[in-house]
């Protein structure tokens, strides 16, 4: 008798069980939560604007554009890749090798990084240095300031300037960390970034007169410009005058902090140097490069020509006992004015 | 039937688990490469960051525009794509809506102008114009010479939008770490890398894009095992059961035939004590049982053979219960036995044990009571001179009266016995009695009424013997007491078969008065108590019995309470006669007078 009535309340208890659990591992089977996003979160500081990948594409790209311009000389092309002071100067170049028949040749433009300075930031526009090898004649290596001015623009070659003797370019982030990108009123450097321009101008107008000559370290780039300006002023001696001016851009292009606190600060300078015939009725003869970018006259009582320079100087941290320094510059005529 | 219908569902049960474990291995185990897609309403469809590592480290994108329209397809920095973005109007991927379906966002609205600018340009058609918000209300014609002005600046691009591409193309920047374009669809597979990154996927022409971004994934089946396992395991179950109950039902007829054992059976050995059977005994019967299956079995149904009840019945069946205690109560007994013998043998050879008369305080008396006694049964005209007469020596005389009736039938001798030794009061459990036809012819003359045979005869039978021994009622008061009390119990039960025998037996019985009856003897009734004793009558049957007896009637009642084991050894005849018979009664045998080898041979036997 037990022996039948024991089944009979087992199953009932057992076949509702078993159902339950059948059916909760059925469901528990198709129950896997759907994956949810789990991005890094943003760091605290903006991450490299550009891989290296991304620097040598476009370096690649710059250098294809200036290869492609370089054979014809042509400058059309280069606005795809060259903007600023890079593109005025490549363009005056030409007119120069066009001018003299391409004996004197474009600057050479080694697009091999030897080093980068990326700056941190998530804004446009962007700029980064890129410190090239040496070119093949053993000429000093260039920094190149490539720039992109907005997010659907491509990076351009802004400008670039070659490393003067004897200096260091002091020590940066690595290219994957980057470098942070400064103010330009930062307060804790020696000279805020916006001020070097106009500071290394004064020095260079008023030489050791300058209230600023103590702030810049003695550089090549400022000794070729003086010694070119006393020779030309003994050339011409009593016949004309010399007069320079140099007019520094109101901010920098980009300030990127260096590993010591101190900033690479890039800026844009313009010399305009002017020779005016003293004697009534004289005239100075215009070399065929400046008669091209003047338009063509050979003749002129007065003569003007515009430099466009690009300073990178380093920039120690304020009350480092240091002396800024200019590490690389570029000096060319990129128009003329003959009157 | 229900007890199957329902091992049937746990074994369904069962099969459905393992199903469902293999189910979800298989039918629903999830796909390797897991796909998720969204068709974008949008030219610019954007993946917020974390969307590529969704699911893997590695995903391949794809994106695919209708008509092989031109498509591109980029992967960048979060901050890079949303900057290229900007205001255009775009979708943001935030995640899964699905396992195969992306989660889309509208992005942030454009920006007014630029919603305005191309309607601008269209706004030159005639049709436009009253659809813009400002235009309507001042008419068509201003709002075709204030649209003028800035509709030649935004004509200019607007038609090439509207022609060309309603977007520009993100293929070719500098931002992309990754980019791929094409037309109809394209593929890039990108490997997580840190940082956050964003895909940007552009249907460049007149199509928008569908992208879908593919994880490849370790699908596990965590329930694959599990489901089987215990799946299997109710099946089994249910099986293991099915097959048990078939396998009982196939079995069922036997089952209403159940072994018997009779349990341990007491022995009595050559001094008249009781011995246990050892376990090797036990387990020999037990085997022999075994192979004697047919003996030995007994059918459930009670309506079986009465052989074999009165087989069993006997021997075996109320055996195994009351062996017990009748066990012990023969233990007793022989304790008794032995202390009682001393009775019986000086009731008997009371010449011999004179020592004992010594015992009763009482001598004088006794002798006169017994000798009333003695008188009496002569006078009750108890014929059966070897019953009564050995008032003294009753259970001698208990024991005489039995192998005198065991020549006849055997079976007297148990109830014979049992009076003597029921004393105890199990006499009710020998209902045997039966039997006791051949003692009542002893008995019965005596006492006509056979029930108050315990009592009232004893009362009966005694008062007359004690009153005439006025000095013997107080010890003979004793005595019959004893009987009396004896008697109620076996009043009952055996009460028909002993009332005859019951009031000299019984007043023999109360051997435990033995003192009285010792002192009775010891004065010299010896002779009248021998010649009473009914000797004369037993040693007919049992010449040498008549000593015999008188030392084993203690024995000799044992042998009836143990039955199985029957104090043979020193009564060859009788006892070993009566066991011997017993067994053959017990199978079936007839029964043949046999020597004491053979009475010896039968009992191992029996063990």
């Amino acid at each position: 008798m037990t022996g039948t009535r024991r089944p009979r309340t087992t199953p009932r208890r057992v076949a509702p069980t078993a159902l339950l659990v059948a059916a909760t591992v059925a469901l528990a089977g198709c129950a896997t939560p759907l994956p949810e996003p789990a991005p890094e979160p943003v760091g605290a500081v903006p991450p490299p604007a550009v891989t290296v990948d991304q620097t040598q594409r476009v370096l690649a790209s710059v250098n294809e554009v200036l290869t492609a311009a370089d054979s014809t000389r042509d400058p059309a092309g280069l606005p795809a890749r060259l903007a600023g002071p890079a593109l005025a100067t490549r363009t005056a170049e030409y007119v120069w090798a066009g001018a003299t028949g391409g004996a004197r040749v474009p600057t050479a433009l080694p697009l091999d990084e030897q080093a980068l300075v990326v700056p941190e930031t998530a804004t446009w526009p962007r700029t980064q240095l890129v410190v090239t090898e040496q070119p093949d004649d053993l000429q000093a290596p260039r920094v190149l300031v490539l720039q992109q001015a907005s997010p659907r623009e491509p990076y351009k070659l802004w400008g670039w300037a070659r490393l003067l003797q004897g200096v260091q370019m002091p020590a940066t982030a690595a290219p994957e960390e980057g470098s942070p990108e400064l103010p330009a009123d930062a307060g804790d450097l020696l000279v805020p970034p916006s001020e070097v321009g106009p500071r290394y101008a004064d020095v260079l107008t008023s030489g050791e007169a300058s209230a600023h000559a103590a702030t810049f370290a003695p550089d090549s780039f400022r000794a070729a410009i003086e010694k070119a300006r006393g020779d030309t002023v003994a050339t011409l001696g009593e016949a004309a005058t010399l007069a320079e001016t140099y007019a520094a851009a109101p901010a920098p292009v980009v300030a990127l902090a260096t590993v010591d606190g101190g900033a690479l600060v890039v800026t844009e300078m313009t010399t305009t140097s002017t020779v005016s015939v003293t004697a009534p009725g004289g005239t100075v003869s215009v070399e065929p490069f400046y008669a091209a970018l003047a338009g063509g006259a050979t003749t002129a009582s007065s003569l003007s020509r515009v430099f466009t320079d690009v300073l990178v100087v380093y920039v120690p941290p304020a009350g480092s006992g240091a002396q800024a320094q200019v590490l690389a510059a570029e000096h060319t005529v990129t128009s003329a004015t003959a009157q | 039937m229900l007890k199957r219908l329902v091992v049937a569902l746990v074994g369904v049960v069962g099969v459905v688990v393992i199903a469902l474990g293999v189910a979800s291995a298989t039918l629903w185990r999830a796909d390797d490469v897991l796909v998720a897609t969204v068709s974008a309403d949008e030219h610019l469809v954007v993946t917020d960051p974390g969307v590529l590592e969704l699911a893997a480290t590695e995903v391949t994108i794809r994106v695919e525009a209708d008509d092989d329209q031109p498509v591109v397809l980029a992967v960048g920095r979060d901050t890079d794509v949303t900057g290229w973005v900007g205001a255009d109007p775009h979708q943001r991927v935030t995640g899964l809506a699905g396992w195969h379906e992306l989660a889309v966002e509208d992005g942030p609205t454009p920006a007014p102008a630029e919603a305005e600018a191309p309607a601008e340009g269209e706004a030159p058609a005639e049709g436009e114009a009253p659809a813009e918000g400002e235009a309507p209300a001042e008419g068509e014609a201003p709002a075709d010479d204030t649209a003028g002005a800035p509709a030649d600046a935004a004509a200019t691009p607007a038609p090439e939008d509207e022609a060309a591409a309603p977007v520009p193309n993100p293929a070719g920047s500098d931002l992309w770490v990754a980019e791929a374009s094409g037309t109809g669809s394209v593929e890039l597979t990108w490997t997580a890398q840190p940082g956050r990154w964003s895909v940007l996927a552009a249907g460049t022409g007149e199509a928008t894009p569908r992208l879908s971004l593919a994880w490849p994934q370790v699908v596990t089946t965590p329930w694959l095992v599990p489901c089987v396992a215990v799946g299997s395991l109710l099946l089994l179950t249910a099986l293991a059961l099915l097959a048990r109950d078939v396998l009982r039902g196939r079995r069922r007829p036997e089952q209403d035939w159940t072994p018997v054992l009779t349990g341990p059976l007491p022995v009595v050995d050559a001094d008249g004590t009781a011995v246990q059977l050892t376990r090797r005994q036990m387990r020999e019967l037990q085997a022999r049982g075994a192979v004697a299956d047919a003996g030995v079995r007994a059918a459930r149904d009670e309506s079986t053979p009465a052989a074999d009840v009165t087989h069993t019945g006997p021997g075996t069946p109320t055996a195994g219960v009351p062996a017990a205690p009748a066990s012990r109560r023969a233990l007793r007994g022989s304790d008794r036995g032995t202390s009682t013998p001393p009775a019986a043998t000086t009731a008997q050879p009371p010449a011999g044990t004179t020592a004992r008369p010594p015992a009763s305080s009482a001598a004088g008396r006794p002798p006169a009571a017994r000798p009333s006694a003695a008188g009496q049964p002569p006078a009750a005209g108890q014929p059966p001179a070897a019953g009564q007469p050995p008032a003294a020596g009753q259970p001698p005389a208990a024991a005489h009266g039995r192998p005198a009736t065991r020549p006849g039938a055997p079976t007297p001798e148990a109830h014979a016995a049992r009076p003597a030794w029921l004393a105890g009061g199990s006499t009710p459990g020998r209902p045997g009695a039966p039997s006791p036809g051949p003692t009542a012819p002893a008995g019965a003359p005596g006492p006509g009424t056979p029930r108050p045979s315990g009592p009232s005869t004893s009362s009966a039978s005694r008062p007359a013997p004690s009153r005439p021994a006025t000095t013997g009622p107080a010890t003979t008061g004793p005595a019959t007491t004893g009987p009396a009390t004896t008697g109620p119990s076996a009043g009952g039960p055996s009460a028909p078969a002993r009332p005859p025998g019951a009031p000299r037996g019984w007043t023999p019985v109360p051997p435990p008065p033995g003192p009285v009856v010792r002192s009775s003897r010891g004065p010299g009734h010896p002779d009248a108590a021998r010649p009473g004793g009914s000797h004369a009558p037993q040693t007919p049957s049992a010449p040498g019995g008549a000593h015999a007896p008188g030392a084993h009637g203690a024995p000799g009642a044992r042998p009836v309470w143990l039955r199985d084991a029957p104090p043979a050894p020193p009564s060859p005849d009788a006892p070993g006669g009566s066991r011997a018979d017993a067994w053959r009664r017990a199978w079936g045998l007839p029964p043949l007078p046999t020597d004491g080898d053979d009475a010896t041979t039968d009992r191992e036997e029996d063990r």
